[in-house]
């Protein structure tokens, strides 16, 4: 096992997923759920959540790899997530993705090695008036610029 | 019920409601390809290569659209074969091609397809079209490889529906989707998977396959210091005749001196049998039976032959292992038998100068001899697993000409069998091997019927049956249970507590050993997978109704030699040193 | 709650908030109209008074006392009212696809509003969630649904909170739940948070995820309509679809009619994007013309010439600068296999390079392939790599012709929308700019100075 998790945690989580999995819908719930507590869904959590649910750890596992917003790493302290949809793209979101990818020595979709950063790849934040956008720690920073961004980065 | 009228490729053709174009088609002797259907199993239509143009609705896979009044399909159209061409040069841009080494070089559904429909390797001739990274996952039973693996499913499929386990999935998405345990890296020994490897049955290619035991077999047959034994199971002489083109249900009495022959030519030092341990397992675990009923159980007594059941149950079901008979599996107990009496004794042979290879239709054997109870001072009790499969592989591989060798029978005793023994291989075998032995032993005489029809067949996951024993005046309440889906239903069952069983047989597979996970591959659109079980079975009880001298274990002379010599009697002290094992609880695998 | 309290709680709050309601915030009166924007930005979102003082629920009193089921699907059919999630389905038509048998039977908003550029439900949801609410118990009334489930993408916290606030206000005061406005009919709603994936906005995927399933698409037949959410009749439309419902039915099919023009009726919400001088969101009668819509965003950034409409990213379709004129309407765009889309439109520049643009598009919609079907997961990557030796200058003209070979697989071979849909990307960006594409791979120029390097 390569993660520790304080036994009261898995306790309160593990009441909590147990409402879900009398909800036919709840499946999801418990993943999301595990991302939050967690943050992140490894398999000793992948497990608890089967057991519940009473599905296999390969069918959770293909669950959590499925969707952006479930990692089975612990994700890093501080969540950066740069949106390389297509209004952003179109106004060199990427050039911002690399800026934020060199400061925080991560890799996009990845947690830096020293697990202050993880850097996410965001697919449309829905803002697309004012664009680009940049999701920092969940607060939404529009009309983002690689000088902009530099400087955000440094507040942390 | 309703009937509809359709035309395949201007056919006209009636079905009734709910029948898929592809089963409409296949009724007429269309041959539509299909890489990811596996009928009332897996139809999610995802390889596109049964599509089909239908009137009206452009190109539609067939494998999941139902047939609908008035239809018109063509299924072999310009516009469909230019599809699944295309569709086919895609797959081939992920493929790793190494098939002169592919353990299905002859059974590859995808290379088939490719000869077929002519299909260029296009993307091939080009770096930039590089596939994806190849990911070689290997466990002790079964080894996966990305680099083979067409995305079908259908292994999925089969362990969640059929096996239960459920311990393959997709993971990721888009050209990254792989199928695996987890995502983690984890393999099939580190999660709750039970090995039977009828994952691999089902697969098109080679991206799921045995884990190889050739090379190291090869190795030892070379090295002068091994005396290299080999038995091979009941269940395999049912099937060793398909890889050589032999029908499906082939007696056994056609292949079985052949495959003795082969054995022979490809330099294994002692042919033996495992038939004949069979018969030691019905001494052992009828007599660990009648003890249980003598002394109070505990009862259900449970078979411990099938590795894939046992996996199960540990991992499952931990709570039922004082239930798990504690004798070995027939191989195993060969294994030990040879190495630590027969071969001292008769062959003037050292235990570890002994090399023992199996011969099985089933992958999860391949596991089995790697549990570290199995062994003596250090010995492991068997040495190598080979399935069905590989057996083959390696007899072409020889350029041993299978069909026309001459017919070889070893005569040391650990090749001499009964009938009982035979029809191990089959769903209910064990249980009627063992019926006719422990009716005797407890009535003191002859059973009036040795075929036991009840317990045969493989329609029913579980079937049942009550044995009554006028003299001793016992009702003895029987069942045999096969697949996971059945042992699931089973143990709910048992859980529930209503019906009172005495002695339950528990295979991994569906239809028994000669359904295994290392059996030939049968092509699903030849045939389902049952009604081949059933055939292989039919194979089976023929040989132990027309080809044996004795068809009871306990009446068969080297068995009552080996207790007189070796083991004293069924549960002696030395028979469960040797002949007997201990269990585990493995509930904490990942599941 | 009964109409005569609904009625009072109009006149309390219309007496209450003065002329708040008179404000207008279309910077174009000419050509920017409100029907679906009826209320955003106008009433507080967190106030389901304001929602009533709007006539809001008054269309849900109407359908369940004075009208059966069929009528209100009959209404909704006749006003030609399409689905606005991008395919353009007519939506009386779908709804009457459920069968009529009792029994369980669900309705699903659509709120993965996943296409880039698209806001409109964001809006609709922040602003306004009792109209999608209001539209949804409609639907269920005439499907015979008792259950709704809100399928919101998970980049939407705001939307979530809100929402939730809206469901709780309509059960207290009897507008959803048991016995609402005191008739038989029961509705529930629930919102369903996804979790980041865009083939989730794909009907069969969006099921399968609220399953407790990866978001893999399935394939149809069978149809939602008869096997859908746990295997019941399943009804599916997106936010802005819905969200109109309650207008229709008050106001009657003509009334809707009247805004848009034949075969493209009523009114869309655009959020235009890109290279212009005024990003916005507007609501425009459907038939408007692409030229129409650019002024609407402030004409081009810094005078920059026109060259592209792009709608539905990352699916996208293209239609380049000669077809300026054309009215957006779904037949006219279907025609040339162009999408309406959700919403979103990014106008491009002729600084843009169309290969480039494309490559990031299909690229980008390889990663987002479920992964299940052989043409979306390899052929996209395939497509990719072909632009990508097309951006490099290793591309020859045999490439160009396995990039057109293989969208037409795409479009005819993949199992759902997704992957028909990266087809007619390749499409319509090779149809409206081959010249570009022919002058990447025969001169290596890029006209934008993208490619190349």
């Amino acid at each position: 096992m390569k993660n520790k998790f304080l036994p009261e945690q898995l306790a309160e989580f593990e009441k909590s997923i147990a409402e879900n999995a009398k909800d036919q819908a709840g499946l999801l719930k418990s993943i999301h759920l595990a991302q939050k507590v967690f943050g992140g869904v490894p398999v000793e959590i992948q497990r608890v959540i089967g057991k519940h649910h009473d599905a296999s750890i390969s069918k959770i596992s293909g669950i959590v790899t499925f969707y952006d917003y479930f990692t089975s790493d612990i994700q890093g302290k501080n969540i950066i997530e740069v949106c390389v949809g297509t209004t952003c793209y179109v106004q060199e979101a990427n050039d911002i993705l690399k800026k934020v990818c060199e400061i925080t020595k991560c890799e996009p979709n990845s947690t830096s090695r020293n697990k202050e950063f993880s850097v996410v790849i965001g697919r449309c934040l829905g803002k697309c008036e004012l664009a680009p956008n940049v999701i920092i720690n969940h607060k939404t920073h529009n009309k983002v610029t690689i000088d902009k961004v530099t400087e955000l980065l440094k507040g942390i | 019920m309703n009937k509809i009228k359709l035309t395949i490729n201007n056919q006209e053709v009636e079905v009734s409601k709910g029948t898929t174009i592809l089963e409409a088609a296949r009724s007429l002797d269309i041959k539509v390809p299909t890489l990811c259907y596996l009928k009332g199993i897996s139809d999610i239509g995802a390889c596109r290569m049964c599509v089909a143009e239908i009137e009206g609705m452009g190109l539609k896979a067939t494998c999941n659209l139902e047939a609908n009044e008035g239809m018109k399909v063509q299924t072999e159209s310009e516009e469909v074969v230019k599809s699944r061409i295309r569709t086919l040069e895609l797959l081939a841009s992920t493929h790793t091609f190494e098939c002169w080494t592919c353990p299905r070089e002859e059974s590859c559904y995808f290379y088939d397809y490719l000869q077929f429909y002519n299909v260029e390797n296009t993307y091939h001739d080009d770096h930039k079209f590089m596939s994806n990274t190849r990911i070689i996952n290997e466990s002790t039973a079964i080894t996966l490889d990305s680099g083979k693996c067409v995305q079908c499913g259908a292994c999925t499929q089969v362990c969640a529906k059929i096996q239960t386990p459920a311990t393959l999935d997709f993971n990721n998405r888009g050209i990254d989707t792989i199928i695996a345990p987890t995502s983690c890296g984890e393999t099939l020994d580190d999660i709750a998977c039970i090995s039977c490897g009828q994952c691999s049955k089902v697969c098109p290619t080679a991206a799921i396959i045995e884990t190889n035991h050739i090379k190291r077999v090869e190795a030892a047959i070379k090295d002068p210091n091994k005396f290299v034994v080999v038995q091979m199971a009941p269940a395999v002489r049912a099937a060793i005749g398909e890889p050589f083109e032999y029908p499906i249900g082939t007696p056994v009495r056609e292949v079985e001196g052949k495959m003795y022959r082969a054995l022979k030519e490809l330099g294994f030092d002692l042919v033996t049998d495992t038939n004949y341990a069979a018969d030691l397992t019905i001494m052992e675990e009828g007599t660990e039976f009648i003890d249980r009923v003598k002394n109070g159980g505990p009862l259900p007594l449970f078979t411990s032959c099938s590795p894939g059941w046992l996996r199960y149950i540990e991992q499952y079901r931990p709570e039922y292992l004082p239930n798990l008979s504690s004798a070995k599996s027939p191989h195993m107990m060969q294994g030990a038998f040879m190495k630590n009496f027969y071969a001292p004794d008769e062959l003037n042979k050292d235990a570890s100068e002994v090399y023992m290879v199996s011969i099985m239709p089933c992958t999860a054997k391949k596991y089995e001899i790697a549990r570290p109870e199995m062994e003596q001072d250090g010995i492991r009790d068997v040495d190598a697993v080979l399935t069905t499969r590989e057996l083959a592989r390696m007899i072409k591989q020889h350029g041993i000409n299978f069909r026309h060798l001459e017919d070889y029978k070893p005569e040391n005793e650990l090749a001499q069998y009964t009938g009982a023994g035979t029809i191990f291989g089959a769903s209910g075998g064990v249980m009627e091997a063992a019926v006719r032995t422990v009716y005797e032993i407890l009535e003191g005489e002859p059973l009036p019927n040795l075929d036991i029809h009840a317990v045969r067949g493989v329609e029913e996951n579980i079937k049942e049956a009550t044995l009554k024993l006028p003299k001793t005046g016992l009702e003895v309440n029987v069942a045999i249970v096969h697949g996971g889906q059945g042992i699931k239903k089973m143990f709910e069952i048992l859980d529930k507590g209503e019906k009172e069983y005495h002695f339950i047989e528990f295979m991994g597979c569906p239809g028994g050993c000669v359904n295994g996970g290392g059996q030939p591959i049968v092509r699903e659109e030849f045939m389902q997978g049952l009604d081949v079980a059933e055939l292989r079975a039919q194979a089976l009880y023929q040989s132990d109704k027309e080809d044996v001298e004795f068809r009871k274990s306990h009446m068969s002379p080297v068995i009552q030699r080996a207790y007189e010599k070796y083991l004293e009697k069924p549960g002696s002290h030395a028979a469960h040193k040797y002949l007997h094992t201990t269990y585990t609880d493995q509930s904490h695998k990942l599941k | 709650m009964d109409i005569k309290l609904l009625k009072k709680i109009k006149d309390d709050t219309l007496k209450r908030v003065g002329n708040k309601f008179d404000k207008d915030y279309r910077t174009n009166k000419e050509k920017e109209v409100r029907i679906v924007l009826k209320n955003s930005y106008v009433i507080d979102k967190d106030s389901i008074d304001e929602y009533i003082a709007r006539d809001g629920y008054f269309a849900l009193n109407k359908a369940i006392t004075e009208m059966k089921p069929e009528e209100v699907t009959e209404v909704v059919k006749d006003s030609g009212l399409k689905g606005r999630s991008g395919g353009g389905f007519p939506t009386g038509l779908k709804w009457g696809f459920i069968p009529k048998e009792k029994g369980q039977k669900y309705i699903i908003c659509n709120a993965d509003e996943g296409e880039s550029a698209a806001t409109i439900d964001g809006v609709l949801m922040r602003q306004d969630p009792h109209s999608v609410l209001e539209g949804m118990a409609l639907a269920g009334y005439a499907i015979g649904a008792s259950k709704g489930y809100i399928y919101l993408r998970y980049e939407y916290p705001v939307c979530l909170e809100v929402l939730n606030k809206a469901i709780e206000d309509a059960k207290e005061k009897g507008l959803l739940g048991k016995k609402i406005l005191g008739t038989d009919f029961d509705f529930e709603v629930e919102v369903f948070r996804g979790a980041g994936a865009y083939v989730c906005g794909e009907e069969s995927a969006i099921i399968n995820s609220i399953e407790g399933n990866r978001g893999n698409s399935k394939s149809k037949p069978p149809f939602p309509a008869v096997k859908g959410l746990f295997s019941k009749p399943t009804l599916i439309n997106n936010v802005e679809t819905l969200s109109v419902v309650p207008q229709i039915i008050l106001n009657g099919a003509d009334w809707y009619k009247s805004t848009g023009i034949p075969g493209s009726e009523g009114s869309k919400v655009f959020t235009l994007t890109g290279h212009l001088n005024s990003p916005k969101t507007v609501e425009v009668p459907l038939g408007i013309t692409i030229r129409e819509l650019i002024e609407l965003g402030g004409g081009m950034r810094d005078n920059r010439k026109f060259k592209a409409f792009v709608t539905g990213s990352p699916n996208v379709t293209m239609l380049g600068s000669e077809d300026i004129d054309l009215p957006v309407a779904f037949p006219e765009f279907k025609e040339r296999q162009v999408m309406v889309g959700s919403g979103g439109v990014v106008i491009l520049d002729d600084k843009t390079c169309m290969v480039d643009f494309t490559h990031f598009n299909v690229d980008l919609l390889n990663i987002e392939s479920c992964g299940r079907c052989t043409p979306c997961r390899v052929g996209t990557k395939r497509a990719a790599q072909l632009l990508e030796k097309i951006k490099e200058g290793s591309a020859s003209l045999k490439d160009l012709d396995k990039l057109i070979e293989l969208a037409e697989h795409l479009r005819t071979a993949s199992l759902c929308g997704l992957g028909q849909a990266v087809g007619m990307t390749m499409h319509t960006a090779m149809n409206s700019f081959k010249d570009e594409f022919l002058a990447h791979i025969n001169e290596h120029e890029c006209a934008a100075g993208k490619c190349f390097k």
